[in-house]
Order: C-alpha cells, then sequence, then structure tokens
C-alpha cells in the first residue's frame, strides 16, 4: 500500500458521502449569490440609494428646492411617504422604511427674508451607518440651500444699498418676491455646475470586467471560507481513522509514518483544490469574474491556497479527539481566518491597528491575491509575495501535523 | 420528575465538557472582540471613538493658477491658487486623522505610487484648476486615481475635494444671483460693488457655516433614550447575532446526544424502564431549553461588562431569550430526527447550522454597506435564526412591544411545526 493508494481510499469516502457535496460546492455558489446580491450583484440591483423624505408645505420653494439639489445626489433619494403626518414620519425613520425625513417649517424662506436663521429639523437614526451616511448627505446638500439662502440675501442687500431710495425702508427695494427669485436662480446655478471630480482606477480592467456585478470580492471570499468548511469530512476521516483504531492497523503495514501523512494530506489536497477550481470556473463562466484574465496567476494562488488549506486539514484531523472536534476546529478556523481576512467585512472598513494585524494572515494573503487578478488585473508577479508566504505557512502546519502524529503514534 | 432527571443528567454533562463551553461562551465572545478591535473600541467609548481608518494619499498639485484676484486674503501671498487651497486643506492638522498625505510633483509619480500599492487614492489637481473654480470653466475637475478594492478612503477624500470646490462654487453661484438679481431690479452694477458684495458674502459664509449645515437632528422615537453611536450599534448587533449562532448550535449539539445515546445503547435500557419516549423527549428538550437560556445569560452580562453592550428591559429581554431558546431546542430536535448516527450530524453542523446561521448573519456582515444590510435582514427572515436575532435587536432598539411579541409570535411557530415535526419522527423511530 502506498501513500497514493491511501489518497484514493479518502477521496472515495469523500465522494460516498454526498451530503459533503453540500457545503464544498452548494453552500460557497448560494452564498456567493447571495453576498455578491446583496452587494448590488447581477448588475444593476435598481436603485439603491437610501430612501428619505421631505416633508413640509410641499408648493413652499424651499421644499422644491431641497428635492431639486437631492435629484442628483448618489447617496439619497426623495420618496413619497403614504402618510404626511409627524407621528408616522417618525415612526416611518423607527421602522426603517425610510432612512431619515428632512422637515421643511412652515414660513422657512419669509423667515430666512427676515434676516433668521432657521434650522431644517431631520429625523434620523445616527447610531445607524445607513442614517450617518444620510445625515452626512443632508448636511452637505443643506449647505448649498443655505448657501442660496445667503446669495439670495447678499443681492437683497446689494439691491438695497444700489437701488434708488425708495422711502425711508430701503428693504422694500427688494420685495420677498424677489428674494424667492433670486433664491431660485442661485439654486438653479447650484444644479449646473461642473462635476469637481474625475475617478479613475489602478486597473487593467474596464469597470465592467472589473466589478463582475457584484461578485469579485464576494467570490474569492466564500472560496476561502468554505475551503476551509470542506475540510470538516476530510479531517473527519483521520479521527475516524484512529477511533476505529484502522489507524494502528495502517501502521503495521509496509506505510511509513510520513507516507500515512502524506496519503491523508494528498487526499484533502485534491479535494479542496478541485473544489477551489470547480468555484474558479463557476465564477469566471457564469459570474465573469475575471479569474481567467491571467489564468497562471489564478492558478498559483488557488495551488499555494490549496497547499495551505490542506495543511491546516491535516493538523485539525491529527490534533482532533473526536469528530465533534474536528467539525469545531474548522468551524472556528473558518469564522477566524475568513474574518480575519476580510471575507465578511473588507478589511477598508476596519480600524487601521486591526488592518495591519489582519494583513499578517493568510486569509487575508489569499483574498488579496486573487484580487490582485480579478480586480486590479494584474499578472503573477503581482501573487508572488502571498504565495511564497502561503507554502511557508502549509510547510510549518504540516510540519507540526508530523510531529503532533509522531508523538501520538509512538 | 424523570423528565427532569433526564434534563440534569444532560445539562451536567454540558457544562463539564471544557469543549463545549468554550464552545458556548468562550468563541461567541472572542468573535465580537475581534470586532471590538476591528472598529477600534467598545460600545462605551466615546461615539467618535469608532476608528475609521487613515487613507494614505499621494497629492500633485498641478494647479497654474492664472487668477485675477487674491484667493485667499488670509496669507501675504497673493499668487495662491485654488489648488494651494485644496493642497493645504489636505495636510491641514484637522485632517490627519483621516488623510496620511505625501506630496509629489507629477500626475504620473502620484499614479505610480498607487500602482504600487504605496498609496490608496491619487489627488492629481490639473493645470486649469483655479480657472474651474473661479469662472466654472470646464476641464478643471481633479482627478481621483484610487484602488479598485477601496471604497472608503476614495470616498472620505471625494467628499473633501467637493467641499473645497463647494466653496468656491458658493461664490460664484452668488455672483451670478447678484448680478441677475440687480440687473433684473433694473440696476447697472459696478464691479467694485459687486466685488465689495461678494467679500460681504464670503465674510457671512465663513461666520455661519458649520459642518451640519442647518440640520438639527432628532432621533426616532423609541431611541431618543439610547446615548448610542455606530460603534455601539456594530458591536451590539455582532454580539446579538453570535449569540443567536451559537445558541442554535448548542440546540442542535444537545439534541445530538439522542443519537449519541442510542449509539451507546443508554436509550434502549431506558426504554427498558417504565419511562416514556414521550417523557424522554420532554427530559432532553428541558435539558436543551435550559442549556440555551443559561448560555444566553451568561453571553449577554459578558458582553455588557466586556464590551458595554445594553441589552434593553428585563421583560423585552426575556421574551426574546425564551423564544429563541425554545425555537433553538426545537430547532436541534427537529433537525436529529432526520439523522440515524452522529457521524452524519457533522454534515448538519457543518451545512445546516452554519448555512442557517449565516443567513440569519447576513445583515451583519454587511452592515458596512446600506443597502446590502437592508436586503440582509429581509432575506435573514427566512430562517428562524432571523427572527431570533431581529427580537433581539428590537429589544436592544426598545421598540415597542408589540413589534416584539409579533417576532416571538414567528418564533413560537417555528418552534411549533418543528417540535411536532421532530417529535413524531423520533416517536415513529423508537416506537
Amino acid at each position: 500500500m502506498s501513500a497514493f493508494d491511501l489518497m484514493i481510499k479518502d477521496l472515495r469516502q469523500i465522494l460516498r458521502d454526498r451530503k459533503s457535496l453540500m457545503f464544498i460546492l452548494i453552500m460557497p455558489i448560494a452564498f456567493t449569490l447571495l453576498f455578491g446580491f446583496a452587494f448590488g450583484g447581477y448588475g444593476s440591483p435598481g436603485d439603491t440609494r437610501l430612501q428619505i423624505v421631505v416633508a413640509g408645505d410641499s408648493a413652499a420653494p424651499a421644499h422644491a428646492a431641497l428635492t431639486d439639489l437631492l435629484e442628483s445626489s448618489t447617496v439619497v433619494r426623495t420618496v413619497t411617504p403614504a402618510s404626511l403626518d409627524d407621528e408616522a414620519l417618525r415612526a416611518s425613520v423607527r421602522d426603517g422604511k425610510v432612512t431619515a425625513v428632512v422637515l421643511i417649517p412652515t414660513g422657512f424662506l419669509r423667515s430666512c427674508y427676515d434676516g433668521a436663521d432657521p434650522v431644517l429639523p431631520c429625523i434620523v437614526d445616527v447610531a445607524s451607518s445607513n442614517g450617518t451616511t444620510a445625515r452626512s448627505e443632508l448636511a452637505n446638500v443643506c449647505i448649498r440651500l443655505m448657501n442660496a439662502v445667503q446669495a439670495a440675501r447678499a443681492t437683497a442687500v446689494a439691491v438695497r444699498d444700489l437701488a434708488p431710495s425708495s422711502g425711508p425702508d430701503k428693504l422694500s427695494a427688494f420685495t420677498f418676491e424677489q428674494f424667492v427669485t433670486a433664491f431660485e436662480s442661485a439654486i438653479a446655478a447650484w444644479k449646473n455646475q461642473p462635476v469637481p471630480v474625475a475617478v479613475t482606477m489602478s486597473s487593467k480592467l474596464t469597470e465592467e470586467q472589473r466589478n463582475a456585478g457584484g461578485f469579485a470580492h464576494t467570490s474569492p471570499s466564500m472560496m476561502l471560507q468554505f475551503s476551509i468548511a470542506g475540510l470538516m469530512s476530510a479531517a473527519g476521516i483521520i479521527v475516524e481513522e484512529r477511533k476505529s483504531r484502522t489507524l494502528a492497523r495502517l501502521m503495521t503495514t509496509r506505510l511509513s509514518r510520513p507516507g500515512i501523512l502524506l496519503g491523508h494530506y494528498l487526499a484533502m489536497f485534491t479535494q479542496v483544490f478541485a473544489q477551489l477550481v470547480m468555484l474558479v470556473l463557476f465564477a469566471a463562466l457564469v459570474l465573469h469574474v475575471q479569474y481567467l484574465h491571467a489564468p497562471f496567476a489564478t492558478l498559483l494562488v488557488t495551488l499555494c491556497s490549496t497547499a495551505f488549506v490542506a495543511a491546516i486539514g491535516l493538523l485539525i484531523g491529527i490534533v482532533s479527539r473526536s469528530e465533534e472536534q474536528g467539525i469545531a476546529f474548522s468551524l472556528i478556523l473558518m469564522f477566524v481566518l475568513a474574518g480575519l481576512g476580510g471575507a465578511w467585512v473588507p478589511l477598508q472598513f476596519t480600524g487601521t491597528a486591526f488592518q495591519k494585524l489582519a494583513r499578517a494572515t493568510p486569509g487575508a494573503w489569499i483574498i488579496n491575491a486573487y484580487e490582485n487578478v480579478v480586480q486590479r488585473g494584474l499578472g503573477v508577479s503581482s501573487v508572488l509575495l502571498s504565495c511564497t508566504l502561503l507554502l511557508v505557512c502549509a510547510i510549518a502546519l504540516a510540519v507540526l501535523a508530523a510531529l503532533r502524529f509522531r508523538r501520538q503514534s509512538a | 420528575m424523570k423528565a427532569l432527571d433526564i434534563a440534569l443528567k444532560d445539562l451536567r454533562h454540558s457544562f463539564t465538557s471544557l469543549f463545549g463551553l468554550m464552545f458556548m461562551f468562550a468563541i461567541p465572545l472572542l468573535m465580537v472582540g475581534l470586532f471590538t478591535v476591528a472598529f477600534g473600541g467598545t460600545s462605551t467609548s466615546k461615539p467618535q471613538a469608532f476608528s475609521i481608518p487613515v487613507t494614505k494619499v499621494v497629492l500633485a498639485n498641478l494647479d497654474a493658477g492664472d487668477q485675477t484676484h487674491d484667493l485667499d486674503p488670509t496669507d501675504t501671498d497673493p499668487s495662491t491658487t485654488a489648488g494651494d487651497i485644496l493642497a493645504h486643506l489636505f495636510t491641514s492638522d484637522e485632517l490627519t486623522s483621516l488623510v496620511a498625505v505625501t506630496t509629489v510633483a507629477s500626475a504620473d509619480e502620484a499614479r505610480t505610487a498607487v500602482d504600487k500599492r504605496m498609496a490608496e487614492v491619487a489627488v492629481i489637481i490639473p493645470p486649469a484648476f483655479t480657472k474651474a473654480c473661479v469662472e466654472g470653466a470646464a476641464g478643471g475637475a481633479v482627478e481621483v486615481y484610487q484602488d479598485p478594492t477601496l471604497t472608503l478612503g476614495p470616498g472620505i477624500v471625494r467628499a473633501i475635494i467637493s467641499q473645497s470646490v463647494d466653496e468656491f462654487t458658493s461664490v460664484r453661484v452668488m455672483q451670478a444671483t447678484l448680478t441677475k438679481g440687480l440687473t433684473t431690479a433694473g440696476i447697472a452694477p459696478s464691479p467694485e460693488k459687486v466685488a465689495q458684495a461678494v467679500q460681504r458674502f464670503i465674510n457671512e459664509t465663513i461666520k455661519t457655516q458649520n459642518t451640519s449645515g442647518s440640520l438639527e437632528v432628532e432621533a426616532p422615537p423609541m431611541k431618543q433614550q439610547k446615548s448610542a453611536s455606530i460603534l455601539a450599534t456594530i458591536l451590539a448587533v455582532s454580539m446579538a447575532g453570535m449569540m443567536v449562532f451559537y445558541v442554535f448550535y448548542t440546540g442542535t449539539a444537545g439534541a445530538e446526544s439522542i443519537l449519541l445515546e442510542q449509539e451507546q445503547g443508554t436509550l434502549q435500557r431506558l426504554f427498558t424502564t417504565r419511562t416514556a419516549p414521550t417523557t424522554v423527549m420532554q427530559g432532553k428538550m428541558l435539558a436543551i431549553l435550559l442549556t440555551t437560556i443559561i448560555q444566553m445569560i451568561v453571553l449577554m452580562l459578558a458582553s455588557a461588562l466586556a464590551f458595554g453592550i445594553r441589552w434593553g428591559g428585563i421583560l423585552p429581554i426575556a421574551i426574546a431569550l425564551v423564544s429563541t431558546g425554545l425555537c433553538a431546542s426545537a430547532f436541534g430536535i427537529f433537525l436529529m430526527s432526520f439523522l440515524k448516527t452522529t457521524r452524519q450530524a457533522g454534515v448538519v453542523f457543518g451545512g445546516v447550522v452554519t448555512a442557517t446561521g449565516m443567513l440569519a448573519l447576513v445583515s451583519v456582515f454587511t452592515m458596512s454597506v446600506p443597502s446590502a444590510a437592508r436586503l440582509g435582514q429581509q432575506i435573514a427572515l427566512f430562517v428562524p435564526q432571523g427572527w431570533s436575532l431581529l427580537a433581539f435587536r428590537q429589544v436592544m432598539d426598545g421598540a415597542p412591544v408589540g413589534r416584539l411579541l409579533t417576532s416571538a409570535a414567528v418564533l413560537l411557530a417555528w418552534t411549533a411545526v418543528m417540535f411536532l415535526i421532530g417529535r413524531t419522527r423520533m416517536a415513529r423511530r423508537f416506537a
């Protein structure tokens, strides 16, 4: 019996358990589709801007002005509420039906004309990320609105100063109607400003290729997560062999201890590699994620990731005393490596110190290497560092597994 | 009484297993600890303790200026360009917590720094920037060259540029409005008078400007008592998510003892006594229920102490806790009724419990993207864990009891259906 025979035996055992296919293939595909859809997959997921309500007298010029200024927002969009009742509007924010409600007080523009600085009440939950995002955008738009008010005021003052005197009250030279006209003129000017920023990307791929409908990040992330989850069955085989004393019997054969480990490792390697290749092909051919843009780089990352994940599987199988432990270790490692790697919350949203720590973990290397190919459009040289680090980790884990196995079988 | 004995025996088994204890308590707390470190503090920290990473920016100011008047009267140099003002803003002390700026001489150098991953964003101020700011001329857009995998940092950079450009725009808008207003009033303004009006406008704008404009933020009803920050929300929702995920795991692991006892033969021996299968099931259900409730209480207390999470009032907590405990127990019995051996249970743990748990957690994982989080909350309601998470979120948000009771009712409906199916299948098996 050789290590190769042992590998074949393990693979047959894995394939016989058809239920394991569920989390080797079906779950990663399902979660890639799910997360991809959540992050705006399938090309055009509709209008994802946060819904806000501009309440108050809809015939008032300030209402129309704010609605006009919000039209060009890429963050929020105005919607018509089911009820304009104050309590119902507040409840709609509480219930998450809309993100924010801005109330235009009655006589807002008249107060501005009279020289007051009225505030715009805004009901928003700033303890939520939606609320904070909407608040920030509304604040910017309100600054423009108030700038329009100030421009109208400045016009009023200039007219008052420059117009021929028309009695004791010079302000009458600029009526409220004229003030509103000036305000509306300022709002129209704000709407016609050229875009101040032009965004370009450090990528050799086009925008459509790069985004792949929102799957470019979720695909590598789910591949990492479920390749570790998929180890449950493979690691369980070693545990079962030990429990049923098959391992002890194996050691009475001519197969050496390193040979036994190699056989199990090769089986895990084959399983994970086949899993990753199928997931890469699915993402490339069905979801149009650009893995095949640099096939050698993709293959290299897949091979090194496989070597690392299979080494984890070997160690889990060796150290676990029961199948439950094997499952638990797989799940813990899945959560920790995927979480630290940025599979769920991309690392860009975490603090600087955490990012530094996370970028030193294998999960982050795998996701980063795949992203170099599918988002940055880079080739083999861009993944060499990540691949080297993954191989070093794989060797270290395999050595640990071998040492532990030697002590167990001594 | 026999059911209680069975429950106590199972409880003792659950709480004397070091590995079980780790999975019930240590791992969920560890995961939330990870989130705490990731977002930079505990929820008892000040709201601004939410740690926004510093974005590495490389800036190339190519602005040729060519303005007709001094753009920044506060300095002695009349040749200060709009590009200089923007560059100064980027390097100002106010923004050091958001951006770390390096200045380079050319656009190529700036782009190369991003290509080599030495910077995340390059800001290239074009030669016509001042012209664009002062006269509204085309071709003056600032180029933001960024790493394609990032959105947050480049978004902050774009917001800084937009705000700066808005200040120039407001002056242009004012000039246009003034000229139009005077013309309409039949007044032909002299350039000096317009300049004076503009200066007055600038002075007034600077005096009255603040970061929120004229917005007066009010919290929605039922959230007004909370002094919550985004960080507090992230940690609280993460903790609730992790707790729900691992409670359902405990429910399934607890129910696995039925299979284990069947394999070891102790269940068959129990049936040779006068203990009815229904009593055994009741005992098992009670044990799982108590285990999950103890697990949740410990996790809530520990997270309140360690991370400062405020869980809400006692009565709403009790409603969410009991309905979740019942549902997790029924979930375990339901799943185990489909299995024959503990070996098959591995697939259930890895597949069904993890998959359904992760469906419920989609809204937690996608918190950073508002539209995705909204969709995630809807998807989560397809699994019982999602309703449980919703109940705990309602408790923490101080939602009306009626809404919480609706979530609890749905959880109890899940419980009834799963328990009935599980019990029927188990009864058939042990008949």
